[in-house]
């Protein structure tokens, strides 16, 4: 029978990364440059916040509206004075005639994040980089895409899930959090709470997931929902590369890690293989939800497989299993 | 040149090879692309033609020199290759001949003019905890449930939405039951007692059961060729049996011209079969406050004469024990 092949892990050799920049800015690099991680592509400045000021705001004409320090009083809007919330500038929006006071510009710098070579280059604007990655499989995805610093909790329990989020996250800012085999509801509240905006893990609960999505926390799952560990495979992995930068990818459902240099890869022709007794299978049934094990027997609408741990084979239906490659 | 047509269902994939009116072959994959799991290698094209060209290379056929014809539930995907047209699901109910087609999926139920879906009831909002085969189904659309108890909770909600929407049947058009929730060569007495409870309108039904989609698949090939390709008997089509719908006491006479009158009567609330030979034709007469009296000639089928009296066809989906009891009543 022939089954299709569920990759969880693809080494590559010729991804592409786009690394652009917030606004337009200035480019560092030219096509065909080498670059690493942490050297600047480009830098711009961006103004992070601004106010709408109401219609029937009187600024004060003492201001100067092009530099105005934090605290500053703008003006009035019915009787109320209005204070600087932050050094900015006034503007005034062309289409409503309104007007604007916006944060001053900070400078951003944007890095290389991976170890690559320019591809191409969209002036001012975003650059094109071929880069060597692992490429980590997440079937439920829910947020917005994110880069930042991969911190690996060590696939702790229920209960030092909590442990290690009140003494490993105090600096969230930036950084994506493999949390461990399971994300509860409690867990997802209280990452919420301490700021961290990217979660990973095994698996998920549906309340957890509902939460989530519902507060704009971004959630990357490697198996499924319910309480499932993550597979061997990934955490062995994902153990090495703690503190490295990596980009999730919700629409693509992965998880990107550059990587220094070339990859061994194993070539995938077609979608679906022959099933062989030996090959390596991912199991959807309960009670062995998401477990990792070789197939014994192949029966005409289902398989025997060997688990890691379990002495017993286990029988599998078809089509509730997939050929790991 | 040969056509092949095929439907895309949310947990499987149905293929017909059509050379003529005497070679054609059915095809199913209990497999369906999955776009969270397979999009990191392949794409939605790749993996159904990876499927088409194994299928035709059995049947000593070249893909690229078909035309393929593709549909699905409910978008169907864009294909690039030349050889591949789509046809809309909204069509695929056009022009079917004899049948009142019903399509039904672990999350939705679809005729000509009525559809529902795991949205219309709020889904996800009723799950509770034990149910995480459901909410996983959500992602691997194509699981297939090994236990009695998941099987109900995915029925028990298109039931529901069904019963809440208070679809009219029509018991003058013979009704086939089609779709990923019918897939498959089980023979589960458990598909059967869900396309009773799915019938709420009272009446005399003649019921069919097509688990390879051919007739989805045949009338897409005619609607693409506008010439009859179907052939007049297909095997795989299966003849139920008649279904009487209606709640409270019901008498029934059923007669043949081989087997002497046999006159019974069926209790308020409960289901209960009488078994009759497949291909015989019988007269019968019934009585029920609901349906009325009616007399009506009858075939056999597979499980012959089935009475339906429930009040709350709903109820047993969430309550193993009843369940059993009617699975028992079915398979005597």
């Amino acid at each position: 029978m022939y089954i299709p092949i569920i990759r969880k892990l693809i080494n590559r050799n010729n991804a592409f990364l786009e690394r652009a920049l917030p606004t337009t800015g200035d480019i560092n690099v030219k096509i065909g440059d080498k670059v690493a991680p942490f050297n600047q592509l480009g830098a711009c400045t961006v103004s992070y916040n601004q106010i709408i000021l109401p219609k029937g705001f009187k600024p004060f004409n003492n201001i100067t509206p092009n530099k105005i320090l934090q605290g500053t009083t703008l003006g009035r809007y019915r009787g109320e004075y209005i204070h600087a919330p932050y050094n900015g500038f006034l503007d005034k929006d062309s289409i409503n005639n309104q007007l604007i006071f916006k944060e001053l510009g900070r400078e951003n710098v944007l890095l290389a994040g991976a170890w690559g070579t320019v591809k191409n280059i969209v002036e001012n604007k975003s650059i094109l980089l071929e880069i060597y990655c692992k490429d980590f499989l997440l079937p439920i995805t829910c947020g917005d895409m994110f880069a930042g610093e991969l911190v690996v909790f060590p696939n702790p329990s229920e209960l030092l899930i909590g442990s290690f989020l009140e003494n490993f996250t105090r600096d969230v800012s930036g950084k994506i959090f493999y949390i461990g085999g399971h994300v509860s509801l409690s867990v997802a509240m209280r990452s919420k709470e301490l700021n961290l905006t990217t979660l990973l893990a095994g698996s998920i609960s549906k309340e957890a997931f509902a939460f989530a999505k519902k507060s704009g926390l971004n959630i990357g799952v490697f198996e499924g929902f319910g309480e499932i560990p993550t597979s061997k495979i990934i955490f062995d992995e994902l153990k090495n590369i703690s503190n490295r930068f990596v980009f999730f990818d919700v629409e693509n459902h992965t998880l990107r890690v550059p990587m220094p240099s070339k990859l061994e890869t194993i070539p995938v022709k077609k979608p679906l293989k022959l099933l062989k007794a030996g090959d390596t299978v991912q199991i959807f049934q309960s009670p062995y939800f998401g477990g990792i094990g070789t197939v014994d027997t192949i029966k005409e609408s289902s398989i025997l497989v060997k688990i890691p741990k379990n002495s017993n084979l286990v029988e599998v239906a078809v089509p509730n299993f997939f050929v790991v490659v | 040149m040969p056509i092949i047509t095929a439907y895309i269902g949310v947990s499987h994939f149905s293929v017909l090879l059509y050379k003529s009116k005497n070679y054609y072959a059915f095809f199913y994959s209990p497999y369906v692309y999955l776009e969270g799991v397979f999009s990191n290698y392949t794409n939605e094209e790749e993996f159904y033609i990876s499927i088409i060209e194994l299928f035709c290379k059995k049947n000593g056929v070249e893909f690229s020199k078909c035309d393929m014809y593709v549909s699905g539930f409910v978008s169907v995907p864009e294909f690039k290759a030349s050889n591949i047209k789509r046809v809309e699901f909204t069509k695929l109910f056009d022009n079917m001949p004899t049948y009142y087609p019903v399509i039904v999926n672990d999350f939705a139920f679809a005729t000509k003019f009525f559809m529902i879906s795991e949205t219309s009831f709020g889904f996800m909002a009723n799950m509770s905890d034990d149910v995480s085969f459901r909410v996983n189904k959500c992602v691997y659309t194509h699981l297939k449930a090994t236990d009695l108890s998941s099987q109900l909770s995915l029925d028990r909600e298109v039931l529901l939405g069904v019963v809440h929407d208070k679809l009219r049947w029509d018991p003058n058009t013979p009704v086939i039951f089609m779709g990923s929730r019918f897939h498959g060569e089980d023979d589960r007495p458990l598909d059967y007692i869900y396309m009773c409870s799915l019938i709420s309108t009272p009446g005399i039904y003649d019921l069919y059961l097509d688990r390879a989609n051919s007739l989805l698949l045949f009338n897409m090939l005619n609607m693409i060729t506008e010439e009859d390709k179907i052939p007049l008997e297909l095997d795989s089509i299966e003849h139920v049996g008649t279904l009487i719908s209606g709640t409270g006491v019901t008498e029934c006479l059923v007669s043949s011209e081989e087997d002497p009158p046999n006159v019974f009567e069926v209790e308020k609330d409960t289901l209960k079969r009488m078994p009759l030979k497949y291909d015989t034709e019988y007269r019968l007469v019934i009585k029920n406050k609901e349906v009325g009296t009616v007399e009506k000639n009858i075939f056999g089928g597979k499980l012959g004469l089935i009475v339906d009296t429930r009040v709350n066809k709903a109820d047993a989906f969430s309550n193993i024990r009843k369940f059993d009891t009617y699975l028992r009543f079915l398979k005597d």
